[in-house]
């Protein structure tokens, strides 16, 4: 056979391994090069990146065009799947994709890109469409009548995860004592230069080792969140464009019309939008109206204005109250001297918080607003999920969960049963599924079953830590969650 | 007759009147009509065509639940046109990748053992273009056997089921031409993923003299692959499994076309052909052809 032709018989595989050597190295390249990358940007520190991300806030969103990427690994272990566990369970885990078209606050489109399914929320001025590609069902929101046509004071959703200085409030209200901002490395997100905030909680028993905020050099807006468990090398949650670009979007994006064939449903948005509160009741005079007392606030947040025209609007028991500069003025004259410059960068910052419970709010925020009375101090109901701590170390109690008791006690049986005659019968298992059938505790109950039994001072129960979260069933039917270690939630649970 | 006859016949018979490129095209006609003559290669498409077919009349008679079953399954009622997609989203997983294993896992193992492939490399034709050629027409089976299912299926959604403008998976309806467009695009990617899977196969049919090997041994990987795409401890992988980009024509499904995701997985697809093909290369290269 005449190979006098080919290269020599060894040699020929160098081609492969060659081939598979350049494919190795485009494909790192292009992963390292996107996320390595190393701009170079003149020096900043973490006040003057603050400051950029402040004014910014007041600026409205430019129009653009974007993919965010979502991706969370708790290191949740693995769950038995239960029929119905699976969908809430596929939210918590894995790498999902958003678009994101954004024209105005009253013009947007929001898809969630799965595999073979799209879920698209769409906003054409009062129209307002949810899509789901799945059940191919196009649900209609109705938006309360003032809301129609205009945005109120409401962040619009799109402005993303990011763009939404929530979170980043809510940490930056806890800075000082509890929290070191440095700046870090520069990274490039979406192809586009940023700066980088590190922020870390000071206490150790926060789960939470660090935080990273990618600031847009050319923008100062949030590019890229990671939130890192306590001596984890990569982040357990990431949210970050992974493509960004600035422009009018096509119109076709958000005009909808239900396709043929589709399922379709109208419900009020009423129930979604804080926004909700009648216009009309809204008092732009200081002090409170004596019907505003109410024992739930919902939203807290400063008004960004220039110089003095900040104000402070409080949602309370779904009407809106704003405080005028002079009010405003009249309220810190009555704050002690001590408390007054942390109230003062909480208005600098105009913190922008959106909460179900007086308690998430900040405590000097929280007492002064017991004391213009638009928040009792009377306890929340028992019903109502509850913030328990302040800061990084804040844990949420749930009410007795109806039925998670029961299921608790059934599943220490049948762990008795399972270690003394290491046999599950079948007769046990329908038991509990007969106990959880056509209720909510698939989740719970799956979460339970994984979780190991604790007990100590403060009573019994079963836990479930993963890198980031910690999780307690109590024997009354509680949940408690936080980013802590257990032994701040064994602390909650005996309080 | 094996291709190695008819290469032989059409070899020195004729040299000096046939072009280069004509002999080319002469070597892989007698390659694809082996191929597309095989009764078992014959009895496979027929399988693959009637697949499509059972489903819709699965359909017709009970329609799912919406959000029940596989993709694109319960649009099938309102748009025959769906039928392709729901057929694709079936077949991609197990049937198209078995029937491309027994072509390329058999196209160089199989002449190894009836002990053509000697006669083959007699022929001053070189082995780079044999090679060449065995792949060129394991991509024209792969394009035959996704055409043959898109087909099937359109013909039986068209019968079956009413037919109009198509909606995309962002709610957004285009017109019948479009979307056939649009199904077409989806065929040719498709079409690009069963190839790569296709170059391992070559590879494979390199390694052996046992055709069923080559095919037993694509399909493990095939079925690997697929598990462990399925394991979300290690996603961070998954990006590199040869069967992952697979379903990732979502892309061009949605308004407006999100091509990155498929570009990404065509990538994937040419670096799999690339490095399987040229690990194919150097070994018919290599290896004395022992029968």
């Amino acid at each position: 056979m005449n190979l006098g032709s080919f290269p020599r018989r060894r040699a020929r595989w160098a081609v492969p391994a060659g081939a598979l050597c350049a494919v190795g190295v485009v494909a790192v390249a292009s992963t390292v090069a996107s996320a390595h990358s190393v701009p170079n940007l003149p020096r900043r520190s973490a006040e003057q990146l603050l400051a950029g991300l402040q004014a910014a806030e007041t600026r409205p969103p430019a129009p653009m065009t974007g993919t965010v990427q979502v991706t969370i690994a708790l290191g949740l272990p693995s769950l038995p799947s239960a029929a119905g566990v699976n969908t809430p369970f596929s939210a918590l885990t894995g790498t999902h994709q958003f678009g994101i078209w954004y024209a105005s606050p009253t013009r947007f489109r929001l898809a969630e890109q799965g595999s073979l399914s799209e879920t698209d929320l769409r906003r054409d001025g009062s129209r307002v469409w949810l899509w789901n590609s799945r059940t191919q069902t196009a649900t209609r929101l109705l938006l309360p009548g003032q809301a129609r046509g205009r945005t109120g004071s409401i962040r619009p959703l799109p402005a993303g995860p990011l763009s939404s200085p929530a979170a980043i409030s809510a940490l930056l209200a806890v800075a000082g004592r509890s929290t070191a901002i440095t700046v870090g490395q520069n990274v490039t997100v979406a192809g586009r230069p940023a700066y980088q905030l590190v922020i870390k909680p000071r206490t150790s028993k926060s789960l939470i080792g660090r935080i990273d905020i990618a600031i847009d050099a050319a923008r100062h807006i949030p590019v890229q969140l990671a939130v890192f468990a306590r001596g984890a090398a990569q982040p357990s949650v990431q949210i970050g464009y992974t493509s960004l670009s600035f422009g009018q979007p096509a119109g076709s994006n958000f005009s909808f019309s239900p396709p043929p064939g589709a399922k379709v449903r109208t419900v009020s948005a009423s129930a979604l939008l804080p926004s909700a509160s009648p216009a009309g009741s809204a008092s732009q005079l200081p002090g409170v109206p004596a019907g505003s007392k109410a024992s739930s606030v919902y939203g807290w947040y400063v008004v960004p204005g220039v110089a003095s025209t900040h104000r402070v609007a409080v949602y309370a028991g779904g009407r809106q109250v704003q405080l005028t500069p002079a009010a405003l003025r009249q309220q810190l004259s009555r704050v002690p001297k001590s408390e007054r410059p942390g109230l003062r960068r909480a208005l600098k910052l105009h913190l922008h918080f959106s909460f179900t419970s007086p308690q998430q709010l900040p405590a000097i925020v929280r007492s002064q607003l017991q004391r213009l009375g638009v928040l009792g101090t009377t306890t929340p109901s028992s019903t109502a999920p509850q913030l328990l701590g302040n800061g990084w170390l804040t844990v949420l109690r749930t009410a007795p969960v109806p039925g998670l008791a029961q299921l608790l006690r059934q599943l220490s049986g049948r762990q008795a049963i399972t270690s003394a005659y290491t046999a599950t019968g079948p007769t046990s298992n329908s038991a509990l599924g007969a106990a959880t059938a056509g209720s909510d505790l698939a989740l719970p109950r799956a979460l339970a079953e994984v979780a190991t039994p604790v007990r100590g001072s403060w009573g019994s129960g079963r836990l479930l830590r993963t890198s980031l979260v910690s999780l307690l069933f109590t024997s009354d039917g509680r949940v408690l969650i936080g980013a802590v270690t257990p032994s701040v939630l064994y602390a909650d649970a005996a309080g | 007759m094996s291709t190695a006859d008819q290469a032989v016949q059409a070899g020195p018979a004729r040299p000096a009147s046939l072009g280069p490129v004509l002999r080319w095209l002469r070597f892989f006609w007698s390659e694809l009509s082996l191929i597309f003559r095989r009764p078992r290669n014959l009895a496979m498409l027929a399988v693959i065509a009637a697949i499509p077919v059972l489903l819709g009349v699965v359909l017709k008679v009970s329609a799912p639940a919406a959000g029940n079953g596989p993709a694109f399954v319960n649009q099938v009622t309102q748009n025959g046109v769906f039928l392709t997609l729901a057929a694709l989203v079936v077949m991609l997983t197990v049937f198209l990748p078995l029937a491309v294993a027994v072509v390329a896992g058999d196209s160089v193992a199989g002449e190894a053992a009836s002990g053509t492939l000697r006669t083959l490399l007699t022929v001053p034709a070189g082995r780079t273009r044999l090679l060449l050629v065995k792949f060129s027409a394991v991509l024209v089976f792969c394009l035959a056997a996704c055409l043959l299912v898109a087909v099937a299926a359109l013909l039986t959604g068209f019968l079956l089921f009413p037919v109009g403008r198509v909606t995309l998976l962002s709610g957004t309806t285009i017109p019948l031409a479009d979307g056939l467009l649009r199904v077409l695009l989806v065929v040719l990617y498709a079409t690009a993923g069963l190839a790569a899977i296709g170059a391992i196969g070559l590879a494979l049919s390199c390694l052996t003299e046992h055709p069923l090997a080559a095919m037993a041994a694509l399909m493990v990987i095939v079925i690997a692959s697929e598990i462990a795409d399925s394991v979300s401890q290690i996603s961070a992988a998954h990006p590199y499994l040869p069967t992952h980009w697979l379903l990732s024509w979502d892309g061009l499904l949605r308004a407006p076309v999100d091509s990155a995701v498929t570009e990404h997985g065509l990538l994937s697809f040419a670096a799999y052909a690339v490095i399987f093909g040229s690990i194919a290369w150097a070994r018919l290269g290599a290896a004395d052809i022992t029968s």
